[in-house]
């Protein structure tokens, strides 16, 4: 260094360098500050064109914004928010976000987290929670849909937040709306009165409702998922209705079965068309209507449609047997009438000699024995038919038996000079059976060989016995009977018809009436033939019962109802109608007394005592309401059962009837078989 | 904290405890490792006693920065030599500068490193005093040094400088004092004022390296230059060097006004300069006057630069730092207390009758 004037110079060099350098560097730093502020001013200019530009855009967008910075006061609004918030941006600047973006939960009212809390805390991305309302200003409230972002510097420094969001009051309302008529779609289509179900193309069943599922049995696991065909008891219907829909064809009411979880069959009518987009098989929309009841009532309903008509066929053919047995009746009972007139007449002629007198009468007494005949016939079959008829089984010798039914029939057989051999066992044969009707059963087997076989034919009469049973056969070589009538033989009525035209006649219920004796017996008989003029072969077997373990006269076999006699009186002045209604009484194994008036009748209380009494109305002398009360102030009093039988038949009669004492009132024609059953089961004393 | 309405601060610098510089005069090196056990007592005790006078902001009364507050951050540099340029004072002596002989220019420490030893004692605010870059402008030779321009010097000058005070802010300083005790000495040097602009340039390329918040933290010293009662440039008009000052990209300014022989008038400069953002901490203590200022004396400067500064950009402070230089020794411990003492209750008197207290 030098001197102190030479150091001020050099110190003032050195700081005017200093500061020439110092200037230039200022100058730089100026030119770089201008062209930095140039650049800031473009920046700014193009920051200012991208804030218009993201200004404009930020209003003209729907949904609402507000920005806010670190200390979450608000920056901006644009102007849906102030719409939404009720705020103008000017006010709202500046203010705590919750007092301009004031949130409650939507169902409960009460104040949420504002997520741009987190948003600055956490500095992530944040959506409002579910049910959330922006209550404004004015205090009104709007549900709404948000979410708010963090702001961040070039640095990433987080520096506010952005939270945009929009009114969905219209949208949840529509929601809302929407869930309301989708649970009413899906509650009709679960809860339809039929069962519903949807099947893919590939057959497999993608939905069914309740209805459905309850009709079958099955849950929605087992049914939903399978193939429709498994649940189809008829693989032909569900492939073709498969192959239908899948043509695009509509279906209604096509008849199917379902099997159900319990193996059992629905019967069911389907209606389905297909649901088709853009030409793809989509899914069926299927109806399942239940109808097995219909179907089992249309089943039941058929079933008994045909049985009817086989009752019916069968009546037809008991009114057509019926009716040709009547006519046989009439027939068969007319023909002795007439040798009996032509004898009565011949009998009182006035020329008549003691021999043709003698003829006369041995004629009427054959031709009535012959009635007789036939109507004790019919009086057995209606006995038999009606249950009433008692056998009187005694120890019986199956010989006696035999040689009862030969004698029977020995003239016809002799008449017609057929061979008779008869089989009996060597040793005595003893059994419990009632002998007359036994022998009754085999002369009529007998009769009806010597009468269905062409004269000089063969009869055998087979019979043999073991410990159990006694069998007892008659064959001939007659005329035979077809196979289609044998099971036709012993019907009541049932006549072959080759047989109806023989001169021997018959009523045709000789057989119905051997069967049914049998069948008292507890036994069998069957017939065998091998065809028209080929011969019949009659079997009879009977149960042989010890003689010692049965009581004589003890019945075989108990009728099936109980034998029921009366003493029956009959007041009627018509006589015919009186005489009838007796007979038929008597049929039926009553006594019977009839008297013609009221007078006789109430006589006959005294004397004949009966325990019922069939009055007429109109009487002479006394009328039947006056013979009734007579009766009934008597000293028997009520003991009597006391029957109208009047041909007044008006509710009106049947009550005065009634009033006037008696207990039952018949409008003429009598029911017979009612009558018969007040006779049989009425409380007598 | 006596002074709440009213901001008061320290410039820095507290005169040494003599068996410091005794110890540190036999050393013959203020940076020598031994003296660390002495530099913490009186670091510790200065802290202590300002803490007492109750000042609301302190400094570690610049114990450990050797040699002075100018090239404490170059001194032991091996790219310089001891005889750069010449500071005279009016006291007649002079300091001398040291000479860059070399690149690259970086500096040997840094303010923070004080910071470490103070803030372990300190109950209150610590502020931090550096060097201004305009300052050790002076370093650079004027022949220039070959392979190492000016302006690379400038450069990493700046450079070192913007370290500097970003790390003093970094380690927890309230705030950052640049001292720029060469402005009114620039005008001296050169009355076109080119150098002083040149210098508010340079500190102002500088600044523009801090952000706002950071410049919010910082402030200027401006004084006459204080050493052993003398100044460098106490001749030169406040006129001259205000206008220019208040034009630093600084929030603070610590503007010595106690020692002024019209303070109305620099108080009038300083209305006619100040900008909003400014505050101008006013000087209302001298510390090269040996008289310890009452209270009442204080309270009556502050009110008197109240009439020209509005009291919300108005604080107070100490014309200079009491001991710039390690080896002054003028005024005594007690003495700069005392003072410093004066000053903060005389503002927090101030404050009280503004009605701000």
């Amino acid at each position: 260094m030098g001197t102190d004037e030479q150091e001020e110079q050099e110190l003032r060099s050195a700081v005017l360098k200093n500061a020439e350098t110092i200037l230039v560097a200022r100058r730089r730093a100026e030119q770089a500050l201008l062209e930095a502020h140039e650049a800031l001013g473009r920046k700014t200019e193009e920051l200012q064109q991208q804030r218009e530009w993201f200004q404009v855009t930020l209003s003209s967008i729907g949904d609402a914004v507000i920005t806010t910075d670190i200390q979450a006061r608000v920056t901006y609004l644009n102007p849906v928010a102030e719409v939404l918030t009720g705020w103008s941006t000017a006010e709202a600047i500046g203010q705590p976000l919750e007092a301009v973006f004031n949130i409650v939960n939507e169902d409960t009212g009460l104040s949420v987290e504002n997520p741009v809390r987190r948003v600055l805390k956490e500095g992530i991305v944040v959506g409002l929670a579910n049910h959330t309302a922006l209550v404004r200003r004015d205090g009104t409230v709007a549900a709404i849909e948000d979410s708010a972002a963090p702001i961040r510097d070039l640095q990433g420094t987080l520096v506010g937040s952005v939270m945009v969001f929009r009114d969905v009051t219209e949208r949840r309302q529509a929601d809302r709306a929407l869930q309301r008529s989708e649970e009413l779609l899906t509650d009709f289509f679960e809860n339809a009165a039929v069962g519903l179900h949807w099947v893919g193309p590939d057959g497999i069943i993608l939905r069914a409702n309740k209805t459905e599922l309850h009709l079958l049995g099955y849950s929605k696991e087992e049914y939903v998922g399978r193939h429709i065909a498994e649940f189809h008891a008829d693989k032909p219907v569900i492939e073709d209705i498969l192959q239908k829909l899948g043509c695009g064809e509509c279906l209604l009411g096509y008849e199917a079965r379902l099997r159900c979880k319990d193996g059992s069959i629905k019967y069911v009518l389907i209606s389905s068309n297909v649901l088709w987009e853009e030409g793809k098989f989509i899914h069926t929309r299927c109806f399942t209507r239940d109808i097995t009841d219909r179907k089992l009532a249309e089943m039941a309903l058929r079933e008994e449609i045909a049985k009817r008509e086989r009752a019916e066929a069968a009546l037809r053919e008991t009114d057509r047997r019926k009716d040709e047995f009547l006519a046989t009746l009439a027939h068969e009972l007319r023909n002795p009438l007439a040798p009996i007139r032509q004898a009565a007449l011949i009998s009182e002629a006035p020329n008549a000699t003691e021999a043709q007198k003698r003829w006369s009468h041995s004629v009427i007494n054959r031709q009535v024995q012959h009635m007789s005949l036939l109507l004790d016939d019919l009086l057995d079959i209606s006995r038999i038919t009606r249950g009433v008829l008692e056998l009187r089984v005694a120890a019986t010798d199956l010989a006696d038996v035999i040689d009862a039914a030969v004698e029977t029939a020995r003239p016809l057989i002799d008449a017609k000079r057929h061979d008779l051999r008869v089989h009996r066992p060597v040793d005595p044969v003893k059994f419990m059976a009632d002998p007359l009707r036994l022998a009754q059963v085999l002369s009529n087997l007998l009769t009806n060989a010597a009468k269905y076989t062409d004269a000089g034919g063969e009869i055998l009469l087979w019979a043999d016995a073991t410990e159990d049973f006694v069998e007892i056969r008659v064959k001939d070589n007659g005329i035979g009977i077809p196979a289609s009538s044998l099971h036709n033989v012993f019907a009541m009525f049932a006549q072959v018809k080759s047989a109806q035209d023989r001169s021997e006649g018959g009523l045709g219920i000789g057989l119905a009436l051997s069967k049914g004796l049998v069948d008292l017996h507890g036994g069998t008989i069957e017939v065998t033939s091998k065809g028209p003029g080929q011969g019949s072969e009659f079997t009879v077997r009977l149960p042989r019962r010890s003689v010692a373990g049965t009581s004589s006269g003890t019945p075989l076999v108990q009728s099936t109802h109980r034998l029921v006699s009366r003493r029956v009186l009959i007041a009627d002045d018509n006589l015919d109608g009186a005489e009838t209604l007796g007979m038929l009484l008597r049929m039926e194994g009553h006594e019977v007394l009839i008297v013609h008036d009221g007078r006789e009748a109430t006589d006959a209380f005294a004397t004949f005592q009966p325990e019922v009494a069939l009055l007429d109305i109109g009487m002479p002398a006394l009328n039947g309401y006056e013979v009734a009360r007579l009766v009934r102030e008597g000293p028997r009093g009520r003991a009597v059962t006391l029957i109208a039988i009047t041909g007044w038949g008006k509710e009106s009669d049947k009550a005065r009837a009634l009033a006037a004492g008696f207990d039952h009132h018949f409008t003429k024609p009598v029911d017979a078989e009612a009558l018969m059953t007040v006779l049989r089961v009425g409380d007598f004393k | 904290m006596l002074a709440a309405g009213i901001p008061t601060e320290p410039i820095g610098s507290i005169p040494r405890p003599i068996s410091l510089v005794d110890a540190v005069t036999a050393r013959g090196d203020g940076t020598d490792p031994n003296l660390e056990p002495l530099y913490e007592a009186a670091v510790a005790d200065t802290i202590a006693q300002f803490e007492a006078t109750g000042s609301p902001v302190i400094t570690d009364g610049e114990q450990r920065k050797y040699h002075n507050f100018w090239t404490y951050c170059v001194h032991g540099l091996s790219n310089t030599s001891p005889d750069g340029f010449k500071i005279p004072f009016a006291a007649g002596h002079t300091r001398r500068m040291p000479r860059l002989t070399g690149k690259p220019f970086r500096y040997q420490r840094y303010a923070d490193a004080y910071l470490d030893l103070a803030l372990r004692y300190a109950h209150v605010p610590l502020k931090q005093a550096v060097i201004s870059p305009s300052a050790l402008s002076l370093l650079y030779p004027a022949a220039g040094i070959p392979g190492y321009s000016r302006e690379e010097f400038l450069e990493d000058l700046i450079t070192e400088h913007v370290t500097e005070v970003r790390r003093c802010l970094d380690k927890g300083a309230c705030n950052v004092q640049i001292d720029f005790t060469e402005g009114r000495l620039a005008m001296k040097v050169d009355r076109t004022g080119t150098l002083l602009g040149s210098f508010i340039d340079l500190n102002n390329l500088a600044l523009a390296r801090f952000t706002s918040a950071e410049r919010a933290k910082l402030g200027v010293h401006t004084c006459p230059g204080g050493d052993r009662d003398s100044t460098h440039s106490a001749d030169v008009d406040y006129g001259e060097l205000l206008p220019s000052l208040f034009s630093l990209n600084v929030t603070n300014f610590y503007v010595a006004l106690a020692g002024e022989p019209d303070r109305e008038r620099v108080l009038r400069i300083i209305r006619d300069q100040l900008r909003p953002q400014h505050r101008v901490f006013v000087g209302v203590i001298a510390p090269i006057n040996p008289r310890v200022e009452t209270p009442e004396e204080v309270r009556e400067r502050v009110l008197e630069a109240a009439r020209f500064i509005p009291v919300e950009q108005l604080g107070t402070t100490d014309d200079c730092g009491f001991a710039p230089f390690s080896d002054d020794t003028s005024t005594s411990r007690e003495t700069a207390f005392a003072k410093i003492r004066a000053r903060v209750v005389g503002t927090a008197l101030a404050a009280a009758e503004l009605g701000v207290a």
